[in-house]
């Protein structure tokens, strides 16, 4: 216990302390651009390739301005000199917020082939948590890590990055990392994100061990395997997936993998299972205090990156509510929602499957592209139709918590609480871990997002009430009488604070 | 031993100690060498003065060596100098005669143009792009081939309108040449008063507006028209006033020929609509606040398109529900096709929301009077505005989201019923590009520079703060790809024409690939990426083996402009070593 304070000590530390002399280091790399122009002039005569290509290009150029008007001149020779050099601090935007950072990807030494793989997914540069973990990560020899950050700033390309830095790429049929998800879909996900990541890192080979995807008898023969732990220690028992060469062993949600009884004991027993590991890396946005005690345990000796309380929240993430004159009012209201407002994509939570059945039917008919997943439907059936979620193929995606945590697609706009999270027996009270990971459903990686909570009764009010308590944040209120001046609430909401200034206040 | 020393080889006489006896000292002396000639001592003393002379040497030799050295480097700095001096020399070259050039560029715009031009259409590859202006022979004469029931129109057909029925039939470089020219090929109709009223008195929109709606003799003036927009839209036109238009035509195409404007002119155009649409938005606005009837109809309507624009996916046929929706809307507004009596506005002049006014179309074209109503042009407004904010959000964070929404969008503002005097209301959507994404039109600044920001197009928020380079880079990416989905569509099918062509993209990837090392941003790279990311294909289908060297230029030279270290330039560089990887296209020039 006598930890606890040490490490929101030497968080305070890593996240204040760093930066105020990462000022410095900025202005320094931010002068010599100041002088870009001769050394791309000693570029181009450096390699005489590169001047050649270069006249052709000016050949092109040439024609172009020849024939074309010439384009609007809006930079003439004269006035570059004259500008006022943006302020240091809106260059580098809010120190506090989760995305902020000075660094590059390169100053953190990753290689050549993830780097392109970053610079693809249109990663410009590492966020806070990448930025303070990578270093620790990458670090020789290998430490175990225990990283809490907001939904949405990075933290499975953290992991990622990880792991693909790990890898003995001369051995592409033997297990070196493994990965844990809670749900399939999430495991999916993480596939995804490493395959993404390390599409340009020759030979690196990826599998999922979730429900289904693993024939009985057959091999498990990738570098990387991403997967749910049931079935991730079925298949150790069953011989399938050599555990020898463990590198890196990483679990995602972390505190939802060791809370749950159940998960949390297949956990460890896939950690028993395995004769040695060199690292392991656990990752959540949430770390209850009972949770972080026995995360300790697992991941012992690990460097720790945490948040406060009232830090969790992303401010990107316009919080609202709606009161609803009854639970049957709701669908009305809902539908009405899309047009007051710019909506990618969307995600609707509910408590029960038949909601989700009838919400689905409503908005259809409103013409929208809605699917929805719970429980109900079978494994590579959900598969499909989160992907299809992903690929934008549909825009509306109903479901209940299952998935309630890590699904990232970037566009989604508007994250719905048609039901109000509850837990514990009878659902009595309310729930703050949940609300906190379905509204980081969107707001992703800086991006503005709108999360609504439907209310109607005095208990679906208290228990949100008591989770804007929890997190210390006001939820604006919305009315259904006057659409037009919803309309115009919504909007100034949008509009106040951007992403990530919340933190300010 | 004894106590005394004994000189080595090369010493000097030793001191004697015993006798005084000159020669038996010597041999005693000689004698005593002799004997302790291999001793240790002896040895010790000679390599004592061996290394003492080595010393020597040895310090002698660095010296020399320093010396070198520093006329060495001296030798390097002198030949840095010439180097810098010649570099400097030949930059402060380059930048006059670049000078030079655009001074000459600015002259050679002054010339006019000679009017007629060669009557078949050039087999030119299409990024010839030259501002001539299109020839009223033959776009006339193609225009009365395309039409088998050769109207006689009362009035003279307006070169631009000829031009475009034309085109459903003509090559993309047809279609190119004319368009490009479109925005140039008239006056701003700011400065132009239109024919049926007095000059004073629409010099603005809101001018316009608000003098309807406090003046009842005015409004009394313009009623009949207000009834008579819808219908034209529907019957043809036979307008009262088409003998007054005649001469005007006459007047504005003389004008033209005489005074091509450049693309610099037609850009700030495309600001002045933007603040005429803002107009709009409050004329609106001002209506609904009297009218809570029309307030709410309105409101609906633009909720409605709203949402319809963010219910595009991009699953062929998906779209039908919110497109049949969003031309309802405007449909309705048209009166076409209900008679509520809330949706009817007061008409407006679509000439100040295009960058150049169309004359009367032939017979039989659609809204040919000289207004519409102001509820469509403001629906046609949201629509373009909830595109832009889709792309903004939604494609800025997948960009592929933006094709869809593209579609849409060109698919309606190319729709009859929709234009003005046969020509498209595009420039709406344009103007909000211009706005936002200056790049797209030329404009270049400094990512670095509060004054370059604001040339770029770089938002603030609320509290006067730049927007962060996240939140800019993603809103550059949506704006960059919606652009590319606005610009590449392929009309060759359609019966329409095609309101925005493709050529309007390779201007914009010409703009900002032509930029000097030191004019570039990252702001060009963002952007840049975005159009051409996941367009290539509707790109290469359009300009073939042109596209693949315009793409070439756009990921392999523009990059090496960047300073070393440019995050955005590199991910331009990935996305050709991408496309080698998925679609086996290499751009290497032999």
């Amino acid at each position: 216990m006598s930890e606890t304070p040490k490490a929101t000590g030497s968080l305070a530390d890593r996240i204040t302390g760093p930066a105020a002399s990462k000022l410095d280091a900025a202005t320094t790399s931010f002068t010599p651009s100041a002088s870009n122009a001769s050394s791309s002039w000693a570029d181009e005569v450096a390699s005489p390739v590169g001047g050649q290509s270069k006249q052709l290009g000016g050949g092109i150029e040439e024609a172009q301005l020849d024939g074309a008007a010439q384009p609007l001149a809006g930079s003439g020779l004269h006035d570059a000199q004259y500008e006022v050099e943006v302020k240091l601090s809106d260059l580098q935007g809010d120190v506090n917020s989760p995305l902020f950072s000075v660094n590059t990807f390169e100053e953190l030494g990753i290689n050549q082939g993830i780097l392109q793989g970053l610079y693809s997914m249109n990663f410009k540069k590492p966020s806070k948590i990448q930025e303070k973990a990578l270093p620790l990560l990458l670090g020789n020899p290998p430490t175990n890590m225990i990283a809490q950050s907001q939904s949405g700033t990075g933290k499975t390309a953290a992991f990622v990055i990880t792991i693909l830095s790990r890898l003995d790429y001369s051995r592409p049929n033997q297990p070196q990392a493994l990965c844990l998800a809670p749900s399939r879909e999430l495991a999916r996900q993480i596939e995804g994100v490493v395959r993404t990541i390390g599409q340009f890192v020759q030979g690196l080979t990826v599998q999922a061990a979730v429900p289904g995807a693993v024939e009985r008898g057959a091999k498990v023969q990738a570098m990387v395997v991403v997967g749910t732990p049931g079935t991730v220690m079925d298949l150790i028992k069953r011989r399938q997936f050599d555990v020898s060469n463990m590198k890196v062993l990483c679990l995602d949600e972390a505190d939802n993998m060791l809370d749950q009884q159940g998960l949390g004991d297949q956990c460890l027993r896939v950690k028993q299972m395995i004769p040695r590991v060199d690292q392991i890396l656990l990752f959540s946005a949430t770390f209850p205090d009972e949770v972080m005690r026995y995360a300790q345990q697992f991941s012992p000796g690990a460097n720790e990156i945490k948040l406060k309380r009232d830090e969790l929240t992303v401010g990107g993430i316009k919080q609202m509510y709606m009161d609803c004159p009854s639970d049957e009012g709701k669908y009305d209201i809902l539908a009405s929602l899309y047009g007051l407002m710019t909506i990618g994509s969307s995600i609707i939570f509910v408590k029960k499957k038949d909601t989700a059945s009838r919400i689905a039917a409503r908005l259809t008919e409103d013409g929208h592209k809605v699917v929805a997943v719970h429980s109900a439907f079978e494994g590579s059936e959900r598969d499909s139709i989160v992907e299809d979620f992903r690929q934008g193929r549909a825009k509306v995606l109903i479901t209940t918590n299952v998935l309630a945590r890590g699904i990232d697609v970037s566009s989604v706009s508007m994250v719905i609480n048609y039901d109000i999270p509850m837990k514990g027996r009878s659902d009595a009270e309310p729930d703050p871990e949940t609300y906190l990971h379905r509204i980081g459903r969107t707001g992703r990686f800086g991006r503005v997002g709108v999360s609504i909570s439907f209310v109607f009764d005095r208990k679906s009010f208290a228990a949100l009430n008591q989770i804007a308590q929890h997190y210390n944040i006001d939820l604006v209120k919305l009315d259904q009488d006057d659409w037009d001046k919803t309309e115009e609430i919504v909007k100034n909401v949008i509009k106040s604070s951007r992403a990530g200034t919340n933190l300010q206040s | 031993m004894a106590p005394t020393s004994f000189p080595g080889v090369s010493s000097s006489p030793p001191p004697s100690n015993s006798n005084n006896d000159n020669t038996e000292d010597k041999m005693d002396d000689y004698e005593r060498r002799w004997r302790e000639r291999n001793s240790e001592e002896t040895h010790k003393i000679a390599l004592a003065a061996a290394l003492a002379r080595h010393n020597e040497i040895r310090e002698r030799a660095l010296g020399i060596l320093q010396l070198e050295q520093l006329r060495e480097e001296a030798e390097i700095l002198r030949q840095k100098r010439i180097q810098t001096e010649e570099r400097v020399k030949l930059e402060t070259q380059r930048a006059m005669e670049q000078l030079r050039i655009r001074e000459e560029e600015n002259k050679a715009r002054q010339i006019p143009q000679p009017p007629p031009r060669v009557p078949t259409p050039p087999p030119a590859i299409p990024p010839a792009v030259q501002p001539k202006q299109p020839d009223n022979a033959t776009t006339s004469a193609s225009q009365q081939a395309n039409q088998p029931p050769p109207a006689p129109a009362p009035q003279q057909p307006s070169s631009s309108n000829a031009s475009q029925t034309s085109q459903t039939k003509a090559t993309p470089q047809g279609t190119i040449q004319q368009h490009l020219n479109q925005p140039n090929a008239f006056q701003p109709s700011q400065s132009q008063p239109i024919a049926s009223q007095p000059p004073k008195q629409q010099p603005t929109v809101s001018d316009a507006i608000q003098k309807q709606a406090e003046t009842p003799a005015n409004q009394a003036n313009q009623n009949p028209q207000l009834a008579q927009a819808p219908a034209t839209a529907t019957t043809a036109p036979q307008h009262p006033q088409n003998p007054s238009h005649t001469p005007q035509a006459g007047e504005t195409s003389s004008a033209h020929t005489q005074k091509p404007q450049n693309l610099h002119e037609s850009v700030d155009r495309y600001v002045t609509i933007h603040k005429n649409l803002k107009e709009v938005r409050k004329a609106i606005k001002e209506r609904g606040e009297k009218d809570a009837q029309f307030k709410k109809k309105a409101g609906e309507m633009r909720r409605a398109i709203t949402r319809s624009v963010g219910q595009l996916t991009g699953e062929r046929g998906a779209n039908k529900v919110p497109t049949d929706t969003i031309v309802a809307q405007l449909e309705a507004s048209l009166g076409i096709s209900t008679v509520l009596e809330a949706v009817h506005s007061q008409p407006y002049p679509p000439e100040l929301v295009m960058a150049s006014k169309p004359e009367r179309g032939p017979q039989g074209t659609l809204n040919n009077g000289e207004h519409m109503p102001l509820l469509t042009i403001y629906l046609l407004n949201i629509l373009a505005k909830s595109a832009i904010a889709q792309f903004c959000s939604e494609a800025g964070a997948n960009p592929k989201t933006a094709d869809p929404i593209g579609v849409i969008l060109v698919s309606v503002f190319a729709q009859r019923r929709f234009s003005w005097r046969g020509r498209s209301l595009i420039d709406i959507v344009i103007a909000k590009f211009r706005i936002l994404c200056p790049v797209l039109f030329g404009v270049r600044g400094n990512d670095k520079t509060e004054e370059g920001r604001a040339k770029l197009g770089w938002k603030k928020d609320q509290n006067g703060n730049w927007i962060s380079e996240q939140e800019h880079n993603d809103r550059m990416t949506g704006l960059g790809a919606g652009y590319a989905s606005i610009c590449l569509r392929d009309f060759s099918k359609s019966q329409l024409f095609n309101p925005w062509p493709a050529t309007n993209y390779w201007f914009s990837l010409a703009s900002i690939t032509c930029t000097r090392p030191d004019d570039t941003s990252s702001t060009q790279f963002v952007v840049l990426k975005a159009m051409i990311d996941n367009h290539t294909a509707h790109f290469l289908r359009i300009y073939g083996d042109m596209g693949v060297r315009a793409l070439h230029v756009a990921l392999e030279d523009f990059p090496h402009k960047a300073a070393a270290g440019n995050v955005a330039a590199s991910s331009l560089q990935v996305l050709a070593a991408k496309l080698r990887r998925d679609t086996g296209l290499t751009l290497e020039v032999k």
